[in-house]
């Protein structure tokens, strides 16, 4: 039962304009439910309960009458709803007749003549029957003393009174004396057979409350000494003479009592706030205690010590649940009562067994409970039609909480929807499909609300039954009369056509669809008092005519469906079942006719005591035998039938003979039971249960726990469902007594030959409990699925205009994993190859990991903590078990972190020793885990492993580049308090009581565990909470992120960063080991030319990297000579370039076509060749190019070749001394082949002449201009490299550019030029490097950074052409600015004789190149250029005095290029 | 035989205007072992299409279709495309040997404001759908239609800022155009002032009810609750009616008046509130629904509409000798009373759609 609304309030007109308040004090419903009578201490009122109108009402107003009758207490109804008798606190009864004309209707809303103020809606016509009702005083019954409760039957009424005495009263007011008897003559006993009996001891011994209980034999009763009783008699009268009182065994203090009809319980109420419920014992006729309750409130009001007395019981008609109300505890019995404040109002819902599923204060906060009233509390509570309604009175208001239940009650057909699919009086809900969830936002509050039409509705109300297809395609639903249907999809309803047809049909036992296209109705013909099973196609109108009918023999209450069988139980306990067959009528209008032929009857009656006690029926097959020859079944795949026989759970199956087995309980106290064979059919399950099946085979006879293979390969769920254990197993909610399951062992499957398969292969029942109440429970992916209703607020306006809030339900779904119960219960069997088998099934769930944690935390809760020691413990079991699974050492990990310290011991004790866990992970490279365990190490090993350990993780994140758990690691090392990892310094805070030290060596002591344990859980917490707070500031990440990285002012952010990283004294020993981790890592970087990874740990690990390039550009300055000491320089440029490129995927820039276009017009009059011919067909090439894509490859070769035609061994790239390029660049270059593709089409033809890096060796015209003016001229130097389209992404050039950024607050001159370079941005090149950074960076390395652009500028013509027009601007810079600085003399030359050598080559490379290319004058137009090229240095420097440095390159060129004019055989370079 | 297969990166074909659709498109040949024969297709394309349908009961009526007739085809109904994406060449000239399969994949971005939402209203309809076309060599085309349900989105106008430091930004992860939409969409549906509504009639003496709406933004799916305080009313409310409903305004000057508008309810609750002092409602916003929106030719409102019944007079008690007995009036004379008001109703996450939305599968196949 479950709430999804606000109880409304309805109020009582006031019969007396002074009455103070309606004091209600007693609401009781009729037999049918459609009437509520509700007493007041002054009137009585008759209410409709649907619409919630007022019918009729009666006060008492004279005071004389008043005080002789005193105040009214509470009402009976007579059974056929033509009388109420009311009991008075004086020694009277009034009995009221009750006058109802059910032919005319009251409040007929009368539209005016005005049409404008008509209603035009059609739910505000109400439909339904509203009687007009009366109610005239007719009797009042004096008695001798104050009556204390009645018992109504149809011709009598019992009256109990206060002196003890009970008395027959007929509804005509007569007392029966005959039959009177006195509670202290009744003999009682323990049960109804042989033992003796004894009489109540004392003589003022009363009833207080008694309630009929005909299917229990009697009456249950509630003795004014707190005892209960059930009173039964064999004679039909009740006489004296003959009754006997049955004890409730231990119960000491009852209030009140109810009876739940269905599952045979009494329930009694408890001083002490319980609620206890007793059943008969079958054998002896005792009352046993079935369980016992008290309202739990998790999240709201602390219930403890306030609970009083139980006020009210009022189980459901249907059983399927009770509500309970509760008093305030007594003032004068507690003391403690005055501290806390009283107990508010409290109702709660519970299901059958006794498991709550509602409770009005969850989540309740004390504080927005309205202004305390003393003594505030529900004082009456009924349940409305259905139990969609609870009527609830206070001492001022009568209310009526609307409810919705699982469609599943008394509905088999909707016990295993892997939905939850709730029924309220007039709406469904459907839960989401659950495999969709994953990805939605708040799935759990998503339901499907289908409203049922009002054109149904308005006059059946309310609905009785709910039935959806598996697909939840259709609804179909029933109320009073008929039923309707809709389809889920375009929410289209279909009603019957002809009303009377629908008023004819009375649904008895359930609606259902079939074959997903016809609706089955189990219902009864109200004219002529037939039974029928009828089906009514849903491709047709909902008539009659369409509809086929099966007859049944008697009235049917409910039903079952399985593949196309459908069992019906009748009301003289017998279970038909029919073999449904369609048939396609022929005709005109073709509609399906169905057709049933009774497979079996089963008479259960023997076992049945009344066909009300049915609680479920299912069809089943629990024979998991696959070979062999087919057990006997009723049907093909129904082998077993079972019934739930109020909270019996009992299989009826059939022996080799045919005929019945000896029914066979196997389980009580069950509400509520699922079993997936209930619904999956023969075929289907056979087939998801073969390749489960041939992997046992597979394993072998002799299963060793090791050999069940765990590695293989987990399933998907799809193809997969579950194991055969879970898909098998039977599910069974007890109520109080948690949940059960029947679980097939499937041995045989394993030694086939060996063990003969017995009928019902071998289950085991195993026991486990959720926090949650299931609706559904999911054996294909272990969740238990339930529902629970949440407060929300909603804002309200009051009186006065302000705004206040009222609280309104909704429903929530919640679910739990429960895989780790089963396994720990299988663990604990010793039956571990099957938890292996289960596990195995289960790997492929997402929350497998989780179970696998909780397994392990909670044998490991239950057993170090145990005071005891544990003769056999489960945990080396479980760990052994967890063992068997890669996730073992996460599961570890996770599970020391979440439980507390002092149970870390017990756990490693099993496991291994934490250090042993963390060299695994490590080997295994699961640093996540591995970061975990230091942690633990921390806490358990000396401080020197745990640092050595620390650090050899942090090594090892900074090498696999998981920044964030070398983060994590260091700021852990941070957070550790200096005293804690260092006691050889002395703590600077003397404030450090606990220390780890004798915790750490206690344990080796095992005497006085209990001293150690205590002392170790002292530190423990202590210990927690620096844990804690590393955590929680790891949290704050984000927020540090941003800060950082929003900061424009690096050095601001480096200060703190600095301040952060050494905060000198206090700094422990590992922060300082870290932090020169940190530093190694950073140069290792940095030699290596990882600047990518640099970035990246520079940005994630909030590392001081501008302290640490201050001093490379310290050292440098002083000893520029000194490379790779400690300072790292940039060694080879040309390995720098290609990895920068390899790390950004920054493409190498190529040739662009305009400055092709360009030179080529330039050098148009001196050559015309074939190869500019086909410059200008650039697109033609670039096409046919891409149908030809295995000709590329030799091309590119070419492309490398037609710079450096002599040097042939360049063509062979794996003969290259740099290995860097060839891994890196050419991959990267074929990647994006398209963007060299230009370059591509223009080699074959080109001849060695007409490259255009030749071009630039090329004697210019006297008309050209030199390129390096060309590059001055375009500010952009995309025309000399190429489009933008082939630069890096944004992403890359941002962290260039962030880099760039870096290294020029720090002068690292080199990585500023190599970046400008690799971003191809010349005015970024002006802008950083000038004079300033030159000064800066020292001479020496300015000198080393124009030797590398030479160097690289000769790495260029070799390998990458697209570079060389760039680094001829770089260099043009460069040297401007080397005579600028006054240090162009200042050449670098690099150490060691390799350097020369190759240096020396690649001079002669050039030379031979040139005299190739050029021929002898170019030659000599070479050296020339190299002095003009000082010369015009010289000149640009005098000019720079009076120019401004941004116009400066420009005017200098324009300059130049007249200088050149003038020059004759001025080379472009 | 070939078969061809469009399936969607999502389970249920439900997209926020500014995603991305991918479809993978497989086309296997059907014909096995020797005797198979090798297939091929000329091309085959994809695109996104979406059309309107105006409701032949408007416009199509004799008077306005002679005044202005439609082009309209045998094929195309009434339908106009009003969107169409760049059409995706998935392959041409493929050839597939027995038994093999091909996989293409595609993507289709949805214009953020530019194609309208799905939307099945009685004036005017917006189908979506993407369209599998190929053809065989010197045949027919054929194509599949795949129904994609389009929620229009909010708050993609606003420009995405970048993380700053670029090293932190492939951890932070961009948020994606549905956690976009749906901040936005959180941002407006919280709820801030509530809406206070004092309900008269005749004048503004006899009040019927006090309405207090939490919000007046609401996203699909959500409930719509209120409260409405009877006490100090001087007329007696009996009973009251709270719908949502959506009104569909035709922007066509054709059309005349009393056809422009039409009105669906979504939720509805009458509760009787005769002996009631307050009452709550919930009336829940569909997640299949349409959130608000409008076109050139069409706009879509979101309205909470109340019907109060009232009476003149409440359930009165007379006195009838020593006891006060009193019984329900047969007839009660009523007046209704009208009153509405817009609410705004926001996209809701797809995924969330999703969940009870079956009407759009997320694959499609066909033989050629």
């Amino acid at each position: 039962m479950f709430q999804n609304d606000r109880a409304s309030v309805l109020q009582l007109p006031k019969h007396e304009k002074d009455s103070i308040e309606a004091d209600i004090r007693s609401i009781v419903a009729n037999r049918e439910r459609r009437l509520i009578a509700v007493a007041t201490n002054d009137a009585i009122y008759i209410w409709l309960a649907n619409p919630q109108l007022l019918l009729c009402s009666i006060g008492v107003i004279d005071q004389t009458f008043r005080e002789t009758s005193g105040e009214l207490k509470d009402i009976y109804w007579k059974p056929d709803s033509s009388s109420i008798a009311v009991t008075t606190n004086q020694n009277k009864i009034l009995i009221y007749n009750l006058e109802l004309k059910d032919d005319e209707l009251c409040y007929n809303f009368t539209d005016p003549a005005d049409p404008y103020f008509q209603r035009n809606s059609p739910e505000l016509f109400i439909k339904g029957n509203r009687p007009v009702a009366h109610l005239h005083p007719t009797i009042i019954i004096n008695l001798a003393d104050v009556p204390t409760c009645c018992v109504p039957s149809r011709d009598e009424f019992l009256v109990c009174l206060r002196n003890g005495f009970t008395h027959h009263v007929t509804w005509t007011g007569e007392i029966m004396s005959s039959l009177s008897f006195r509670a202290s003559a009744i003999p009682f006993s323990i049960d109804q057979l042989q033992s003796k009996s004894e009489n109540v001891t004392s003589k003022s011994t009363f009833i207080t409350d008694a309630v009929y209980a005909p299917l229990l034999g009697g009456f249950a009763i509630v003795l004014s000494d707190g005892k209960g009783a059930l009173l039964t008699s064999n004679d039909p009268n009740f006489a004296p003479t003959a009754i006997l009182g049955v004890w409730a065994p231990n119960l000491k203090d009852a209030t009140c009592c109810d009876v739940n009809h269905k599952f045979l319980l009494i329930l009694f109420g408890c001083k002490n706030g319980d609620v206890c419920a007793y059943n008969i014992d079958e054998l002896n006729g005792a009352l046993i205690q079935s369980f016992r309750v008290a309202p739990k409130v998790t999240n709201g009001p602390d219930l403890t010590n306030r609970l009083g007395p139980v006020h009210k019981i009022t189980a459901l008609m249907n059983g399927y649940g009770f509500a309970a109300v509760w008093a305030p505890k007594d003032k004068e019995n507690s003391s403690s009562i005055s501290e806390s404040s009283a107990l508010p109002r409290l109702v709660a819902v519970f299901t059958s067994f006794g498991a709550q599923s509602f409770c009005n204060l969850e989540g309740v906060i004390e504080d927005h409970l309205s202004e305390e009233i003393e003594n505030d509390m529900y004082t009456a509570v009924e349940w409305g039609p259905e139990g969609f309604q609870l009527w609830l009175g206070t001492k001022n208001d009568l209310m009526m909480q609307s409810f919705v239940r699982s469609a599943s009650c008394s509905n088999p057909i909707m016990e295993h929807c892997d939905r939850a699919v709730l029924m309220g009086d007039s709406q469904v809900l459907i839960s989401a499909a659950r495999d969709r969830e994953a990805e939605a936002c708040a799935p759990h509050s998503v339901w499907n609300h289908i409203a049922v039409t009002h054109e149904y509705l308005s006059s059946n109300w309310p609905l009785r039954y709910a039935s959806t297809d598996r697909k939840y395609k259709h609804l179909v639903v029933a109320g009073d009369q008929g039923f309707a249907y809709c389809s889920l999809s375009s929410r289209r309803w279909k009603i019957f056509g002809n009303e009377t047809q629908e008023k004819n049909l009375l649904v008895t036992g359930g609606v259902f669809i079939w074959n997903d296209d016809v609706i089955g109705v189990v219902g009864v013909a109200a004219d002529t008092d037939k039974s029928y099973l009828s089906f009514y196609p849903m491709s047709q109108r909902l008539d009659n005519r369409f509809a086929s009918v099966i007859d049944l023999e008697h009235k049917s209450v409910m039903c079952a469906l399985r593949d196309d069988v459908c069992a019906v139980f009748d009301i003289s306990a017998q279970i038909t079942l029919y073999k449904l067959t369609a048939h396609l009528e022929t005709g005109r209008d073709a509609f399906t006719k169905v057709s049933g032929d009774i497979v079996t009857v089963i008479r259960i009656n023997e076992i049945v005591p009344h066909p009300t006690c049915i609680v479920s029926l299912q069809m089943t097959q629990l024979n998991l035998d696959q070979r062999g020859k087919l057990a006997p079944a009723f049907y093909s795949s129904i082998d077993t039938v079972l019934v739930n026989i109020s909270g019996r759970l009992i299989t009826l199956s059939l022996n080799e003979e045919g005929k019945l087995h000896q029914p066979m309980v196997i389980a009580s106290y069950v509400e509520k039971m699922w079993h997936d064979r209930c619904i999956v059919s023969q075929s289907t399950l056979a087939q998801s249960l073969e390749p489960i099946w041939n992997g046992h085979k597979r394993n072998g006879s002799n299963v060793s726990i090791h050999s069940v293979s765990t590695t293989s390969e987990p399933s998907s769920p799809m193809n997969h469902p579950c194991s055969s254990h879970l898909s098998n197993a039977l599910w069974i909610a007890c109520g109080e007594k948690g949940i059960k399951v029947w679980m097939p062992l499937v041995p045989g499957k394993r030694n086939v030959a060996t063990q003969e398969m017995t009928f019902i292969a071998k289950r085991i029942m195993l026991p486990f409990e959720l926090d949650i109440y299931p609706i559904v429970i999911s054996a294909r992916d272990c969740l238990a699925v339930g529902v629970e209703s949440q407060l929300q607020h909603v804002a309200r306006t009051s009186k006065n205009g302000r705004m206040e809030s009222i609280t309104m339900y909704g429903l929530h779904r919640n679910s739990e994993v429960f895989v780790h119960h089963l396994l720990r219960q299988l663990l604990k069997r010793n039956l571990g190859v099957f938890a292996l088998e289960l596990a195995g099934a289960c790997r492929s769930l997402p929350h497998f990991t989780h179970a696998l944690e909780l397994l392990l935390h909670g044998v490991l809760e239950e057993e170090a903590t145990s005071s005891e020691p544990i003769p056999d413990p489960l945990l080396p079991r479980c760990v052994a078990f967890i063992h068997e699974f890669p996730e073992f050492l996460k599961t570890v990990a996770h599970c020391a972190r979440k439980t507390e310290l002092a149970l870390w011991r017990t756990l490693f004790d099993v496991t291994g020793s934490p250090n042993a866990l963390f060299e695994e992970c490590l080997q295994l490279k699961q640093l996540e885990n591995a970061a975990s365990f230091v942690i633990v190490l921390q806490n358990l090993e000396t401080t020197e492993v745990s640092m050595d350990q620390a650090a050899r993780l942090v090594k090892e994140a900074l090498e696999e580049k998981k920044w964030t758990i070398a983060k994590e690691m260091v700021r852990f090392a941070k957070s550790i308090g200096a005293e804690d990892i260092d006691a050889l310094t002395p703590p600077p805070s003397a404030k450090t009581s606990l220390s780890r030290r004798p915790t750490v060596s206690s344990p080796s002591a095992d005497s006085s565990t209990e001293f150690v344990i205590n002392r170790f859980q002292a530190g423990a917490a202590g210990r927690l909470n620096k844990v804690r707070h590393s955590q929680s500031t790891d949290q704050k990440d984000p927020q540090r992120k941003d800060s950082i990285g929003s900061s424009k002012d690096k050095t601001a952010l480096s200060r703190g960063l600095s301040g952060e990283l050494s905060p000198q004294l206090t700094v422990n020993r590992l922060a300082v080991r870290m932090t020169s981790i940190l530093e190694d890592h950073a140069w290792h970087l940095l030699n290596n030319y990882w600047i990518l990874d640099l970035g990246f740990f520079w940005a994630e690990l909030q590392f001081d990297l501008l302290g640490l390039l201050e001093t490379r550009r310290k050292q440098i300055s002083i000893s520029p000579k000194s490379t790779n000491e400690n300072c790292y320089l940039v060694d080879d440029f040309a390995l720098a370039l290609t990895r920068l490129h390899a790390q950004f995927s920054w493409p190498y820039p190529v040739i662009g076509s305009q400055f092709v276009h360009q030179i080529e017009k330039k050098l148009g009059n001196i050559r015309v060749s074939q190869s500019t011919a086909s410059l200008n067909g650039l697109v033609n090439g670039e096409t046919s190019e891409i149908i030809k894509p295995k000709a590329r490859r030799a091309e590119r070769t070419n492309v490398d070749v037609n710079t450096s035609i002599p040097l042939r061994e360049t063509d062979n790239e794996t003969s290259e001394e740099d290995v860097e390029i060839q891994e890196a660049v050419l991959e990267r270059v074929h990647g994006s082949a398209v963007e060299l593709a230009p370059v591509v089409d223009r080699s074959p033809s080109t001849s060695s002449s007409m490259n255009p890096v030749s071009i630039a060796h090329a004697p210019a015209t006297p008309s050209s201009c030199d390129s390096r003016s060309l590059a001055g001229d375009w500010q952009n130097t995309d025309f000399l490299v190429g489009e933008k389209s082939s630069r890096g992404n944004i992403q890359s050039s941002r962290q260039i550019d962030l880099l760039l950024d870096l290294f020029s607050q720090t002068a690292a001159i080199d990585w500023i030029f190599l970046l400008c370079l690799l971003s191809r941005d010349e005015r970024k090149l002006r802008l950083e490097i000038n004079l300033a950074m030159v000064r800066r960076a020292g001479e020496k390395s300015f000198a080393r950074i124009r030797f590398a652009c030479t160097e690289l500028g000769r790495w260029a013509v070799e390998k990458c052409c697209g570079y060389v027009a760039l680094l001829q601007a770089f260099d043009a810079h460069l040297s401007v600015l080397a005579e600028q600085a006054g240090i162009a003399d200042i050449k670098y030359v690099p150490d060691g004789e390799k350097r020369k050598l190759s240096l020396k080559s690649t001079t002669e490379e050039r030379g031979r190149k040139r005299v190739d290319s050029g021929g002898a004058t170019l030659n000599n137009s070479f050296t020339k250029q190299t002095i003009n090229g000082g010369r015009r240095e010289r000149s640009r420097s005098a000019d720079r005095a009076h120019k401004s440095v941004k116009r400066y390159d420009d005017v200098v060129c324009a300059e130049d290029a007249l200088e050149k004019a003038n020059e004759e055989g001025c080379s472009i370079m | 035989m070939l078969e061809l297969t469009a399936t969607l990166d999502r389970e249920v074909a439900i997209y926020l205007a500014g995603e991305t659709i991918q479809v993978t498109v497989t086309v296997s040949n059907l014909s096995r072992g020797k005797q198979g024969i090798v297939e091929q297709l000329a091309w085959g394309s994809l695109q996104l299409i979406c059309e309107r349908t105006i409701g032949a009961n408007s416009s199509l009526s004799s008077s306005s279709a002679t005044s202005r007739p439609r082009p309209t085809t045998s094929v195309t109904k009434s339908a106009a495309t009003v969107y169409s994406s760049p059409p995706n060449i998935l392959f041409c000239e493929l050839q597939l040997g027995p038994g093999q399969t091909k996989q293409f994949s595609c993507d289709i971005p949805l214009s953020r404001n530019g194609i309208p939402p799905t939307f099945r209203g009685h004036l005017v309809k917006y189908s979506n759908r993407v369209t599998v076309a190929v053809s065989h060599v010197q045949e027919h085309i054929k194509s599949a239609h795949l129904p994609i349900r389009i929620i229009p989105s909010v708050g993609l106008e606003t420009k995405l800022s970048l993380p700053v430091n670029p090293f932190l930004a492939s951890t932070l992860t961009r948020p994606s155009v549905v956690e976009t939409v749906m901040a936005t969409v959180d941002d407006l549906t919280q709820a801030r002032k509530s809406l206070v509504f004092a309900l008269t009639h005749n004048s503004s003496t006899s009040r019927v009810a006090l309405l207090t709406l939490p919000k007046k933004a609401y996203k699909l799916g959500d409930d719509v609750c209120g409260f409405l305080d009877f006490n100090g009313a001087t007329t007696p409310c009996v009973q009251y009616s709270a719908t949502i409903e959506t009104e569909e305004h035709l922007i066509d000057a054709d059309v005349e008046e009393g056809k422009k508008k039409m009105v669906k309810v979504h939720c509805q609750t009458a509760p009787i509130c005769t002996f009631s002092p307050d009452s709550t409602f919930r009336l829940s916003i569909p997640l299949t629904a349409t959130p608000t929106f409008s076109t050139d030719s069409v706009q879509l409102k979101w309205k909470i509409r109340f019907v109060f019944v009232v009476t003149e007079k409440a359930y009165d008690v007379h006195l009838n000798g020593d006891v006060a007995s009193s019984s329900a009036p047969t007839d009660v004379p009523v007046e209704s009373f009208s009153w509405s008001t817009d609410l705004l109703v926001l996209p809701c996450k797809p995924q969330n759609a999703a969940l009870i939305d079956n009407t759009f599968p997320n694959r499609i196949s066909m033989t050629v």
